[in-house]
């Protein structure tokens, strides 16, 4: 279990989370939400490893994670295949999945904003690793494609021991079977664990 | 400006400078001081037409590109160091900085001292590249996007696949950069090394004869011949980059 035991982290003069407690509810798929700015981001990236709080405890951090970033972070220099190539070893499967099949040879620079959200969130789907972390999955993203990654992500919360989802649109939240927790902030504060 | 007003302001520009040249010969109308345009076109058209002469223009471009492969190697070398660690960074930082700082001249006289003429220029004319390309490449490892470094942490790339995909694209422009001033830097310096070390067969030694037995003629071709290697190297390198990223998108 993933437990946050009086948890602070404060960078740039702004505190983002002060004596925060917390266990992470023991679900397959766990959504975050709440409004831009809270903090959100900073929870998935303490969970996730990524980032270390200024002083407190958390235990039961997952080993190995797959990390879907808010922003594509794609090597430009490398085109969308290669880019998959680096972390999975069936790259075009989950191209093709997420609808890039056509896009393959292209370089990030030559993607348009949801294309390049797409080959990301092939990337972060395709790396094995026990818990899947998704940060704003379905930004730049249209109905029908968020449509698409949804039903990936439904298969993902089936296959990984653990889905984590922050999203600051609770809409696309209640599509997945799973429990929300909502935040305000900052510093970052739980209002609320539901299941949905 | 399209391509042929370039060729033609370029044209324009040299027979300026021939003009003025040419005038200047008039004014001091002294050949021991200074060689018409003439004269020295055809001193080049003589030099060039010497077998010895190709076998020291190739002699001088083997040790320029020791020195070169040596002074980037090093630089490169360094750069890894001080930008892995922080002690390397502090003792190798404020070397480097002093050999960029210090005249080529000086290196050239002390390394006289210390080995044979012929391998002076190598010594002198890698010192010159290695801490632009250490300093260039050091600035391109600091440049490179944390957001990759940390994605290529995260999806656990290691080492190898981190340099080669995340670091090395990175810096390529940086180090490209470096390189490509480099060449003319060195090839400076080891032609001064050659002139005050005066080996067997070099440019710089036949410059230096050339001074010696006040044949202003054959100096003023040896300078030209030198500026024409030069130039035809920096064109070599800059066709063979041009080729090498050729289909790449960025």
């Amino acid at each position: 279990m993933i437990i946050f035991d009086n948890v602070s982290l404060s960078y740039d003069g702004k505190t983002v989370l002060k004596n925060f407690s917390w266990a992470v509810p023991e679900e397959r798929l766990v959504v975050i939400t709440g409004p831009s700015g809270s903090g959100k981001t900073t929870l998935l990236r303490i969970i996730a490893g990524l980032t270390i709080p200024t002083s407190g405890k958390i235990s039961g951090t997952p080993h190995r994670v797959s990390y879907l970033f808010q922003e594509h972070r794609l090597i430009p220099r490398r085109t969308v295949l290669e880019n998959l190539r680096l972390v999975s070893e069936k790259p075009d499967e989950w191209l093709e999945r997420v609808g890039l099949a056509d896009s393959v040879g292209l370089y990030p620079a030559e993607l348009s904003g949801g294309m390049r959200q797409r080959a990301a969130i092939a990337r972060a789907l395709a790396f094995p690793a026990e818990t899947l972390f998704l940060d704003e999955p379905f930004k730049e993203l249209d109905d029908a494609t968020a449509g698409v990654i949804l039903d990936l992500l439904e298969e993902q919360v089936k296959v990984r021991e653990r889905v984590i989802l922050v999203t600051h649109d609770p809409e696309f939240a209640a599509k997945l079977a799973g429990t929300v927790a909502r935040f305000a902030g900052p510093p970052l504060r739980l209002l609320d664990n539901a299941d949905i | 400006m399209s391509g042929r007003t370039r060729a033609a302001a370029t044209i324009l520009s040299i027979l300026f400078w021939l003009a003025v040249w040419q005038l200047a010969y008039h004014a001091v109308s002294r050949d021991l001081l200074l060689a018409s345009p003439t004269q020295t076109f055809n001193a080049v058209v003589r030099i060039l037409g010497e077998p010895r002469t190709w076998r020291m223009i190739g002699r001088s471009l083997i040790r320029q590109f020791a020195a070169l492969g040596t002074g980037v190697l090093l630089g490169i070398v360094c750069a890894a160091l001080t930008s892995l660690s922080k002690i390397a960074r502090a003792i190798i930082s404020p070397a480097l900085t002093a050999v960029r700082a210090t005249p080529v001249a000086s290196f050239i006289i002390l390394a006289l001292v210390w080995m044979s003429s012929a391998s002076v220029p190598i010594f002198a004319a890698s010192l010159m590249t290695l801490p632009i390309i250490w300093a260039n490449l050091s600035q391109g490892v600091a440049g490179v996007d944390r957001n990759l470094l940390e994605m290529a942490a995260a999806y656990r790339f290691g080492r190898t696949k981190t340099l080669l995909h995340v670091i090395v694209p990175s810096i390529k422009g940086t180090f490209l950069a470096a390189l490509s001033a480099s060449i003319g830097l060195c090839w400076k310096a080891m032609i001064a090394a050659e002139v005050l070390g005066t080996p067997k067969e070099a440019v710089g030694t036949m410059l230096y004869n050339a001074k010696i037995y006040l044949n202003t003629d054959e100096l003023f071709a040896w300078t030209a011949i030198i500026i024409i290697v030069s130039r035809l190297m920096e064109i070599c390198f800059a066709k063979v980059i041009k080729a090498g990223g050729r289909g790449i998108t960025y």
